[in-house]
C-alpha cells in the first residue's frame, strides 16, 4: 500500500508526459496534413487548367503562384492552427562557432554535380567523338564565332552568380518543405522515414508539371507515372541533402541556394551542349535528363547518410 | 544576432518606408508621362489574346523592326525605361541605407557594451552584412516579380534580370568598400581614408583613359544598342557578357574579404568613436 502511494506521483508525471507528447504529435500531424493540402492546391488546380507551356498570361501567372505555394501554405497553416512555434529557420546560421560558411560552401556542390551530369548525359547520348567535337566548339578561341570559350565560361558563371540573388524564388519552396513540413514529420516518425515521406510528398507535388512534360518530356514508357516515380526518388535523395544543410545551419537559405543551383545549372549546361551538339536534342529527353540527375542523386545519398549518422551513433 | 538585425531594422525603417513611397510615386507619375496613350487598354486587350498564331505574328513583327510595329517598340522601350528608373531609385536607397548602417551606431559606450560578450563583435558585424544583403535583395525580388507579371500580361520578351542582378552586386560592392574603413577607423576618419583611395583610383582611371584602349566608350550608341539587343534576346555580346560576369565576381570577393577583415577590425575601431 505504501509503495503504491509512493509510486503514484511518478506514474502521474510519466502519464502526464506521455499525454503531452501525444498531444504534440497530434498537433504536428494536423499541421503536416493541412500544410500538404494547402501546398498541393495551386499546382493540382492551376496547372491542369491553364497548361504549363501554353505561354498565355494565365499560365505564366499561375506558375508564379505555384512556385510560392509551399511558402504560402506554411504561412496559412501557422495562421489556421495558431502555431506559435518560433522556429522559422530564417536566420542565416546558427551563430558563433558553428562553421556556417562551410555549409554555405557545401550548398555550391550542385554547380559541380549538375555540370558533371550534363556532360555525362551528352557522352552517353552522343558518343565519345560527338562529345569531343562539342567540347571543342564550346571552347573555341575565336571570339568571332557565336560559341566560344568566353561565351561558354561567362554563361556558366553568370548562371551560378545569378543563383545567389535569385535564390528567393526557391525560398518559396524551401520555406515550406524544409522550413515546415520536414521538421513536423521528424516529430512524428524516425528521421529516415521522415526524409522518405517528405521526399515523396515533394516529388508528388511536381506531378502536374511532370504530367505536362516538365523535365522528362512525354516520350517515355508509362508516361507520366514513371516520371513521377523517378521524381519522387530524386526528391527523397536531394531532400536529404537539403535537410542536412538546413539542420546544420538552422536556416533554409543554404538549401535555397543549393536548390537554385540544382534547377538552373543543369539547364544552362545542357543548353550550351545542345547548341554545340544538336544531336542531344534529338535523343530521348527523359534518358538525357535521368542521366544528368545521377551525380546530384549521388550527392543526395552521401549527405542523407551524413544526416542520419548521428542518429545511428545515438542508437548504438 | 537576431537582436542586432532587429535593431538595424528599427533604425532604418523610415528610410525603407521612404524608398517604398518614392518608388511607388515614381512608377505612377512617370507612368503617366512616359507610357503612350491607350497603353493600358491595349495591354488588357492583348492579355486576352489566346490565339497562338496571332501572338506569334505580333512577336515576329516586333522583332523584325518593321515600321508597322512601332507601337510595340514604343511600349517595350517606355515600359522598361519606367521599370529601370524605379529600379535605380530603389538601388540608390539601398546604397543610402547601407551607408547608414556604417555610421548609425557610432557611440563608444554602446559599441563597447555590444561587443562585450565572446563572439559578439563577429555577430554584430555579421548582422550588418546580412542587413545589407537583405537591403540589396529587396529591389531584385520586387522588380523580378513585377517584370514577370508584366511579361505575362504583355508577352513582351525583354529580360531585365541581368540589370537587377548588377544592381544587387553593385550595392554589395559599395558596402564592401565602405564598411571596413568605418569599422576600423570610425565613420569620419574611415570616410576620409576611403575618399583618398577613391581619388587614387580615379587618377589611375584618368591615366588609363589618356593612354589606354577606350574604343568601347567612344561609341556609346553601339553599347546601348548591344545592351538592348541582349535584353531582347536577339544578340549575344561578348563584351557585355564579360562585364556581367566580372562585376559579380569582384563584388563577392570584395564583400567576403571585407567581412573577414571587419570581424577582426571592429573592436579596434570602437576606440576611435567620438562619444
Amino acid at each position: 500500500m505504501t509503495a503504491e502511494i509512493q509510486n503514484q506521483p511518478l506514474q502521474t508525471a510519466a502519464a502526464e508526459k506521455k499525454r503531452l507528447l501525444s498531444a504534440e504529435k497530434e498537433t504536428a500531424l494536423t499541421q503536416a496534413i493541412l500544410f500538404t493540402v494547402l501546398a498541393y492546391l495551386p499546382p493540382y488546380l492551376l496547372i491542369p487548367i491553364f497548361q504549363l507551356n501554353a505561354g498565355t498570361t494565365a499560365s505564366q501567372l499561375s506558375m508564379l503562384l505555384v512556385a510560392f505555394s509551399p511558402m504560402l501554405a506554411n504561412i496559412l497553416t501557422r495562421c489556421i492552427t495558431k502555431d506559435r512555434s518560433t522556429k522559422h529557420f530564417l536566420m542565416p546560421g546558427k551563430g558563433h562557432g558553428h562553421h556556417t560558411l562551410l555549409y554555405y560552401a557545401l550548398a555550391l556542390l550542385p554547380m559541380l554535380a549538375c555540370t558533371l551530369g550534363a556532360l555525362l548525359s551528352l557522352y552517353v547520348a552522343a558518343g565519345a567523338e560527338s562529345f569531343r567535337n562539342a567540347l571543342n566548339i564550346l571552347w573555341a578561341a575565336d571570339k568571332a564565332l557565336p560559341l566560344n570559350r568566353t561565351i561558354t565560361a561567362t554563361t556558366f558563371l553568370q548562371t551560378a552568380l545569378y543563383c545567389i540573388p535569385l535564390c528567393f524564388i526557391y525560398f518559396g519552396e524551401e520555406y515550406g518543405w524544409r522550413g515546415y513540413l520536414t521538421p513536423r514529420l521528424m516529430q512524428l516518425m524516425p528521421k529516415p522515414v521522415a526524409i522518405i515521406v517528405s521526399g515523396i510528398i515533394w516529388g508528388a507535388w511536381h506531378a502536374p508539371l511532370t504530367a505536362q512534360g516538365h523535365n522528362f518530356g512525354k516520350d517515355y514508357p508509362f508516361f507520366p507515372w514513371l516520371g513521377i516515380l523517378i521524381m519522387c526518388g530524386f526528391c527523397i535523395l536531394v531532400g536529404g541533402y537539403f535537410s542536412y544543410l538546413q539542420e546544420k545551419t538552422n536556416s533554409v537559405f543554404p538549401a535555397c541556394i543549393a536548390h537554385a543551383m540544382n534547377n538552373n545549372i543543369t539547364g544552362t549546361v545542357l543548353g550550351l551542349l545542345a547548341a554545340a551538339a544538336p544531336v542531344l536534342t534529338e535523343k530521348n529527353q527523359a534518358r538525357v535528363f535521368v542521366i544528368a540527375m545521377l551525380p546530384m542523386a549521388v550527392v543526395g545519398v552521401i549527405f542523407t547518410v551524413l544526416l542520419l549518422l548521428p542518429n545511428a551513433a545515438k542508437r548504438t | 544576432m537576431r537582436g542586432y538585425l532587429y535593431k538595424d531594422w528599427l533604425l532604418c525603417r523610415k528610410l525603407v518606408l521612404a524608398a517604398c513611397i518614392v518608388t511607388a510615386a515614381m512608377l505612377i507619375v512617370l507612368g503617366y508621362a512616359i507610357l503612350p496613350e491607350g497603353f493600358f487598354e491595349n495591354v488588357l486587350q492583348f492579355a486576352g489574346i489566346t490565339d497562338k498564331d496571332e501572338l506569334n505574328r505580333q512577336m515576329q513583327q516586333m522583332l523584325s523592326n518593321e515600321e508597322s510595329n512601332w507601337e510595340w517598340q514604343e511600349y517595350t522601350g517606355s515600359l522598361f525605361s519606367l521599370l529601370m528608373s524605379a529600379f535605380f531609385s530603389t538601388v540608390l536607397f539601398a546604397v543610402v541605407i547601407s551607408e547608414k548602417l556604417c555610421k548609425m551606431d557610432e557611440q563608444k559606450v554602446w559599441a563597447s557594451f555590444a561587443i562585450g560578450a565572446p563572439g559578439a563583435a563577429k555577430q554584430y558585424v555579421t548582422a550588418k552584412y546580412v542587413f545589407c544583403l537583405l537591403t540589396a535583395m529587396a529591389p531584385v525580388i520586387a522588380f523580378y516579380i513585377i517584370q514577370n507579371i508584366i511579361t505575362a500580361l504583355t508577352q513582351l520578351p525583354a529580360d531585365c534580370t541581368p540589370i537587377y542582378i548588377m544592381g544587387f552586386y553593385l550595392v554589395l560592392l559599395l558596402f564592401g568598400l565602405t564598411f571596413p574603413f568605418a569599422a576600423r577607423f570610425g565613420y569620419k576618419q574611415g570616410n576620409h581614408i576611403r575618399s583618398v583611395c577613391i581619388i587614387m583610383l580615379i587618377l589611375a582611371a584618368f591615366i588609363y583613359f589618356l593612354f589606354g584602349d577606350i574604343s568601347i566608350l567612344q561609341d556609346s550608341d553601339a553599347l546601348g544598342e548591344k545592351l538592348y539587343k541582349m535584353m531582347m534576346g536577339t544578340e549575344r555580346s561578348t563584351t557585355i557578357s564579360v562585364l556581367l560576369t566580372v562585376l559579380p565576381c569582384l563584388s563577392l570577393t570584395v564583400f567576403g574579404l571585407s567581412y573577414f577583415y571587419s570581424c577582426k577590425a571592429y573592436a579596434k575601431g570602437v576606440a576611435h568613436y567620438d562619444c
